[in-house]
Order: C-alpha cells, then sequence, then structure tokens
C-alpha cells in the first residue's frame, strides 16, 4: 500500500489543526506555540514535496527565529489582562466569515477539477534539487537577491529606528 | 468528491487555500495585535506551501526560489512589524485593539 | 544554463546602486560621529544630492527602444525612463517638505532620509520590472520604509497607530499579492510578464483569472480602492504631513504606472465576469470617496477621501486602457497622475507651512479669512483646489477631460456619466474652504502664523505654476508623453 497519502493526510491534519490553533487560542503565547507547530508540520509537507533545502530553511528562519522573535515580544508585554480576545460584535464577525467562506469556495473550486488528475508520477524524486535552486538562484535571479540584501539593510535600520525611539524598551516610564 | 488515496496537485492547493483562509479570519477576527501579526505569516506560509506544489508539479525549480525569497522578505515584515507594535504599545499595558481610540473610523 | 550577467545589465542599473549607496551616506556620517545627528541641512543636502544625480544618471541613459537586462527581469523604454523621472521630481519634493518638517523628529533625520530614499529605490525597482518576483520585492522594499517613516513620529502616540494599521491592511495586501503570483505561476509556469503574455493559449484559464483576480486585489488595496479602502483616512490623517504628500502623489503614482504597464496580462483574464466586478469597484470608489468628504471638517481627512474618488477616476481610466487598444488611454492616465502629482503636493505643501507644532490638524473653520492676511497663499490653495475639483483653466480639468474621453472611446458610456456625476457632487465640498477664506471673516483676532521654511514655500509656488502650465499649454505635455509610448 502506497505510504504517501498516508504521510500527507497526516501532516495536512496537523498543519490545519495548528493553524487553527493559532487563530482560536485566546492566550496569545499558547497562538505562537501553535504557529511554531504550523511551521513544524509545514516544513514536513516540503519534505514530501521534494524540497529538502526548503524544509530545512524553513525550519531554521521560521520556526527557529520569526517565532522566538514573536515570543520574546510577547514576553514584553503584561499578559495577564487578556479579557476579550476576540472581536465583540458577533454580528460583524459572522459576515466577515460568511464573505471569507464565499471567496474561499470561489477559489477552492480549480482544486476540485485539479484532484482528478490521476497520476501520481508527478511526487516522484527527480534528485538534485537543492543543486537546480542555487543555480537558479545565482544566474537568473540575481537581481533580486542583490534588491533583498538591500530590503534587510532597510529593514534593519527602520525596526532600529522605530523601536529606539525615545528611550527603547528600557526607558523609565514617565 | 475528495479522492483520498491518490494525491494530486489539487490536495495541495486545497490545503494552501485552507491555510489561507484560516490566516485571513485571523487578521480580521482577533483583537491582539501579536496574534493578528502571526496570522499574516500563517496566509505567507500557505503562499510558501502553494509556490513549492506548483513547482513540483512543473517540474521547475523556478517555484522553489520564490519561495525562498518570499521567507526572507516575511520574516523581515514579521520584525518591523514587531517593531512597530513595540513603539505602539510600549506605553500601553495591554495589546489589544480597542485601545486604537485615537484613530476613529 | 546560458545565463549571464552582462555589462549592460549592470549600466542599466547603476541608478539604482548609486541610490542606494548614497542613501546611507547621513546614517554612517551618524554612525561615525557616536550617534550625533549632522546639522539638518547637511542631510538635506546629502539626500537632494542622492535623488539628483539618480536621476541625472536616469535621464542620461539613451534609450530608444525597450531593453531587457538581467535575464529578462528587469525592462527598460521610454516609458519607463518618463515615469521614472516623474517619480524622482515627486521624491525631491518630499524631501523638500521634510526639511525641518515640524513634525519628523530631529534626531532621527538621517533615518528618515535613509528610509524615504529606500522607498524611492522600491518604486524603482517596482518600475524596472519584467518578473513578477522583483514585483513584488520592488513593493516590499517600497512599503517597509513607509510603515516605519508614517510611525516616526516625536511625541504623538496618532502617527504610530497610523503606522500599525497601515501595516496591518498593507502586509495583508501583500498576501493576497503573493497568493495570485503562485496562482498565475502555477497556470502558466513562469512569473516574467513577457512569458506569461506569451504563453496565454495553452494554460489553464481559470487558474489564471484567479491569480490575476488575487493580484489585483492585493493592488486595489495599495492605491484604496473600495472595498479596500478602510485604512486609508486613518493613516492619511495620522501621519506626519510630508509622509501624507508622499503616500498620496508617488505611491498612488507608481502603482498606476505598474498597473498600466500590466494591462497586457489584465486582459488575459476572462473578462465577461471581471469586466462587471471592475466597473463596479469603479463606480463605488468614485461615490464613496466624494460623498463621504462632503461630511469631512478637517481638511487632512478630506484630502484622504477625495484622494480615494480620484483614484476611482484613475480607475476608470485603467478599464478603458484595458479594453482599448490605442495610446489615448495611457496618454490619459500619465496625464492625469503628472497634474495629480503636481496638485496633491502643493496642497500638502501648503497644509505643511501651516503647521506649527506637530499633529496640529488644520480645519475649515481655522481657514477663515485667510485671504486677507495671505493672499498669494489663498490663491495657491483655491488653484490647488479648483484643479482637483476639474475646473478650467487648471490642469486638472484637462486632465478629467482626457480620462473621461479616453473611456468614452471604448464605449463605456455609464462609467463616464457616473463620473461626471461625481464629479459634480466633489465641486461642493472642493470650493467650501475657498468660500471660508475669502467669504468669511476670521473668528479670532490673532495673526495666521506660518512657518518661514523656504523650502516648503517654493514647493508651493513652483506647484502652482506646473498646474496653470499643465492647464493652458497641455498639448506639449501630451504629445511628449504619446513619444514614449510608440
Amino acid at each position: 500500500m502506497d505510504i504517501y497519502p498516508i504521510v500527507f493526510h497526516f501532516f495536512a491534519a496537523l498543519v490545519t489543526i495548528s493553524a487553527l490553533g493559532v487563530v482560536l487560542m485566546p492566550s496569545p503565547i499558547y497562538s505562537a506555540l501553535c504557529l511554531a507547530l504550523t511551521m513544524l508540520f509545514l516544513s514536513g509537507l516540503f519534505f514530501i514535496l521534494d524540497a529538502q533545502f526548503l524544509a530545512a530553511v524553513q525550519l531554521m528562519v521560521y520556526a527557529g527565529a520569526v517565532v522566538v522573535l514573536f515570543v520574546m515580544v510577547l514576553m514584553l508585554f503584561d499578559l495577564r489582562n487578556e479579557n476579550q480576545p476576540f472581536s465583540g460584535n458577533w454580528r460583524v464577525n459572522l459576515s466577515k466569515l460568511g464573505v471569507i467562506a464565499l471567496g474561499f469556495i470561489l477559489i477552492a473550486l480549480p482544486c476540485t477539477y485539479l484532484m482528478k488528475a490521476s497520476n501520481s508520477e508527478w511526487l516522484q524524486s527527480r534528485g538534485l534539487e537543492t543543486k537546480k535552486l542555487a543555480e537558479l538562484l545565482f544566474s537568473k535571479h540575481i537581481f533580486a537577491f542583490e534588491v533583498v540584501g538591500a530590503l534587510l539593510t532597510v529593514v534593519l535600520i527602520g525596526a532600529i529606528a522605530l523601536a529606539k525611539a525615545k528611550g527603547g524598551t528600557h526607558a523609565r516610564t514617565e | 468528491m475528495l479522492e483520498l488515496s491518490n494525491i494530486t496537485l489539487g490536495h495541495f492547493i486545497l490545503l494552501s487555500c485552507v491555510l489561507f483562509t484560516i490566516g485571513m479570519v485571523g487578521v480580521l477576527v482577533r483583537r491582539n495585535v501579536i496574534v493578528i501579526l502571526m496570522s499574516i505569516e500563517l496566509m505567507l506560509n500557505a503562499v510558501n506551501l502553494a509556490f513549492v506544489a506548483f513547482s513540483r508539479h512543473h517540474n521547475l525549480a523556478d517555484g522553489q526560489v520564490i519561495v525562498f525569497f518570499v521567507m526572507a522578505i516575511a520574516a523581515a515584515e514579521a520584525a518591523i512589524g514587531l517593531a512597530i507594535a513595540i513603539s505602539v504599545f510600549r506605553k500601553f499595558n495591554g495589546v489589544e485593539i480597542r485601545l486604537f481610540e485615537n484613530l476613529k473610523g | 544554463m546560458e545565463l549571464g550577467i552582462y555589462l549592460q545589465d549592470i549600466s542599466l542599473t547603476i541608478p539604482l546602486m548609486v541610490l542606494f549607496v548614497l542613501s546611507l551616506l547621513p546614517v554612517t556620517v551618524k554612525i561615525f560621529s557616536g550617534n550625533v545627528e549632522q546639522k539638518p541641512l547637511f542631510t538635506f543636502l546629502q539626500a537632494a544630492f542622492a535623488v539628483i544625480l539618480t536621476g541625472v544618471l536616469i535621464v542620461l541613459r539613451n534609450t530608444t527602444e525597450v531593453v531587457y537586462a538581467f535575464n529578462n527581469t528587469i525592462v527598460f523604454s521610454p516609458y519607463i525612463k518618463l515615469t521614472t523621472i516623474i517619480l524622482v521630481l515627486s521624491t525631491l519634493f518630499t524631501l523638500f517638505l521634510g526639511y525641518r518638517s515640524p513634525s519628523i523628529p530631529k534626531n532621527q533625520y538621517s533615518e528618515h532620509v535613509f528610509l524615504l530614499l529606500s522607498a524611492l529605490l522600491g518604486m524603482l525597482v517596482l518600475n524596472y520590472s519584467n518578473d513578477l518576483l522583483i514585483t513584488f520585492i520592488g513593493i516590499e522594499l517600497l512599503s517597509l520604509p513607509l510603515y516605519v517613516l508614517v510611525g516616526l513620529s516625536g511625541n504623538s502616540v496618532v502617527p504610530k497607530e497610523a503606522s500599525f494599521k497601515y501595516f496591518v491592511l498593507g502586509s495583508f495586501a501583500s498576501a493576497f499579492l503573493l497568493f495570485g503570483i503562485a496562482f498565475i505561476f502555477g497556470a502558466t509556469q513562469t512569473t516574467e510578464i513577457t512569458k506569461i503574455l506569451s504563453a496565454s493559449d495553452q494554460v489553464d484559464k481559470n487558474l489564471l483569472t484567479i491569480g490575476i483576480m488575487a493580484f489585483l486585489v492585493g493592488m486595489f488595496f495599495k492605491v484604496a480602492l473600495v472595498p479596500f479602502h478602510s485604512w486609508l483616512p486613518d493613516v492619511y490623517q495620522g501621519s506626519p504631513t510630508p509622509m501624507t504628500a508622499f503616500m498620496a502623489t508617488t505611491v498612488k503614482l507608481v502603482i498606476f504606472v505598474f498597473l498600466l504597464g500590466f494591462v497586457d496580462v489584465i486582459r488575459l483574464m476572462d473578462m465577461n465576469v471581471a469586466l462587471y466586478t471592475l466597473q463596479w469597484v469603479a463606480i463605488l470608489t468614485m461615490f464613496l470617496g466624494n460623498m463621504v468628504a462632503l461630511k469631512q471638517s478637517s481638511l487632512k481627512r478630506m484630502l484622504a477621501y477625495s484622494s480615494i474618488s480620484h483614484s476611482g477616476y484613475l480607475f476608470v481610466g485603467l478599464i478603458s486602457a484595458v479594453l482599448g487598444t490605442g495610446e489615448f488611454s495611457y496618454q490619459g492616465i500619465l496625464f492625469y497622475l503628472l497634474t495629480y502629482m503636481f496638485t496633491i503636493m502643493g496642497l500638502f505643501a501648503l497644509m505643511c507651512v501651516y503647521e506649527k507644532k506637530e499633529g496640529e490638524d488644520l480645519n475649515l473653520d481655522t481657514l477663515k479669512g485667510l485671504a486677507k492676511d495671505h493672499p498669494w497663499l489663498a490663491l495657491a490653495m483655491s488653484i490647488f483646489l479648483l484643479s482637483l475639483a476639474g475646473i478650467p483653466p487648471t490642469g486638472g480639468f484637462f486632465a478629467k477631460v482626457f480620462l473621461f474621453s479616453s473611456a468614452i472611446q471604448v464605449e463605456q458610456y455609464w462609467l463616464v456619466i457616473w463620473g461626471m456625476m461625481s464629479s459634480a457632487i466633489a465641486v461642493y465640498y472642493y470650493l467650501k474652504p475657498v468660500v471660508y477664506m475669502y467669504m468669511k471673516d476670521k473668528e479670532s483676532s490673532e495673526i495666521f502664523v506660518k512657518n518661514e521654511s523656504v523650502s516648503t514655500l517654493s514647493i508651493v509656488y513652483l506647484s502652482v505654476i506646473m498646474v496653470l502650465v499643465l492647464g493652458v499649454f497641455s498639448q506639449p505635455f501630451l504629445t511628449r508623453i504619446l513619444k514614449t509610448l510608440i
């Protein structure tokens, strides 16, 4: 029996559950932990899609850096008075959810016919994905690479300028 | 309708759409600003999954290169978002949107 | 792989490299002098030099045809050259407005300048892009410094809240953009715009339509078309006035210029379904912007809503560009953007002139009797407001005429009728400040205090002159624009 569907459904179910956990958990620290779990299972999905480098990078960058950053910022705030985690007006929420459900159905319709294409040999490993990735990155997308470097510099200076303004996090409270 | 034993491109794209929708719901419904930022990260990750699935389907490495860039940019965006959140809420004790009373409308 | 980097590629991107390196100069000097700011004049001169040098390098590049570089991910053509010059000019004006403005903190002026120039770099990257990945990177490089710039203020909390709101909705839009790019990639196996156009026969139409629609939804967020406009009034009102000017002119400009270049791809969508949606968006935007602006008393907020309605007019022009095949609609939109830039820049410059402290909002009541104290400035404001309303002989009138006639050319009669009706409604709130300035008397007996800043006043007068010139002598500009499109 083919093991691929079992692995896929396992990871897919866990990703969906932890994504729902991010959105629905009342305490923000629990949401952050669910986000880390989501990244972990998404990394598993990348593995079975034969993108091993990206799976490793996903773990390092997202689960290892971005979520840690979120948790650090959450630690700076007083989380005891967490009353009313969801926006109050339930009618507005319901209408928003209705619109989103409609949009989701519209977008997910092509997926139904995409599912009928029945050969599964697209999932077989072709090998050497990382090498192809590196070749493309440094030949065809070299300009994008350099511009993202500039972007990271901008973010560095911008984030420090904002967070440092007027004393920073260690300022004496007035 | 949902075929369970033969995994095709449609399954991955459907999963990506589901995650994207969950992220959207999180942005619109939650009041804690850090959770809103986390929902945006969730949306970007859903799109990453779609890119990798399409890339595998067409047997191109282009999609994976794009995911590489999107990861870098999403991390940078998270950093700026958290810096903005810190600078806004340094004076307050909680990080909830109901404190946005100065900007109405 | 046979892909490589050629000398031509590097020479095409020299302006970008120069801009980036020079934008780091004030911050570097600040670092090496122990976190002490240089005199603001030096920072300003360095930044202005960077922008002017970039503009000169772009103008000096002789190009008569479309040039592709960096393995077809970047494109340069006379059309792109013209639009880039307009962007550079607009950023230069914002630099003038920001110099010694009370709403920008003095001890962070170097960072402010750096972020502004980085936003310009992002706009250039966006303009040059031929690949959707570069487009996305350009949009992020444009937006991320802007989020910080809006929030960089001294003591007041309001800009920071505006910055946060802008950030959340801007990132939401970027996620939609990316989603659209993913589906376009899934349908056409490429992200290069030229390849997307040529591969469009055997692709999956549904995926492609969904991708383009999601991409457009992301773009609609950025220019605040209905129903994605809710962030704009709060962000425009809360941010420092030079930054509002920047956002209202340049960001709108660059996104519409990009969309103009993108119309070939938009045409690939299933037009029967999509056209209805686009038309409704245009009509709702024009009406909502004008209707809500009627009730505003704060000048900044009124201008924010009027900015929404002008996005609606520009979108009408975009629809006619999608449906038609001639250059008339391109001309119309570019001329409109040019006039709009000068008008809005001048108007916000005027508001900077009267902004003595941070966060002071110019109200309709405070405008009463302005004409007696400062007649020339009142005249300038009247000319700007008349141009926005579309009254001859200002540039705004001819811009609207060209835009609506290009829509008539593709037989969008209903759009034009709705557009003219909402313009007529708008005249009321554009003329209200004029009436207050000239016909009402001052309530208190204090004199109007104005910022004696030469840089801001020069922008006001320059913009007035340009608005009138564009109105009276519009033909040379139109032919110049047409030459770049052929």
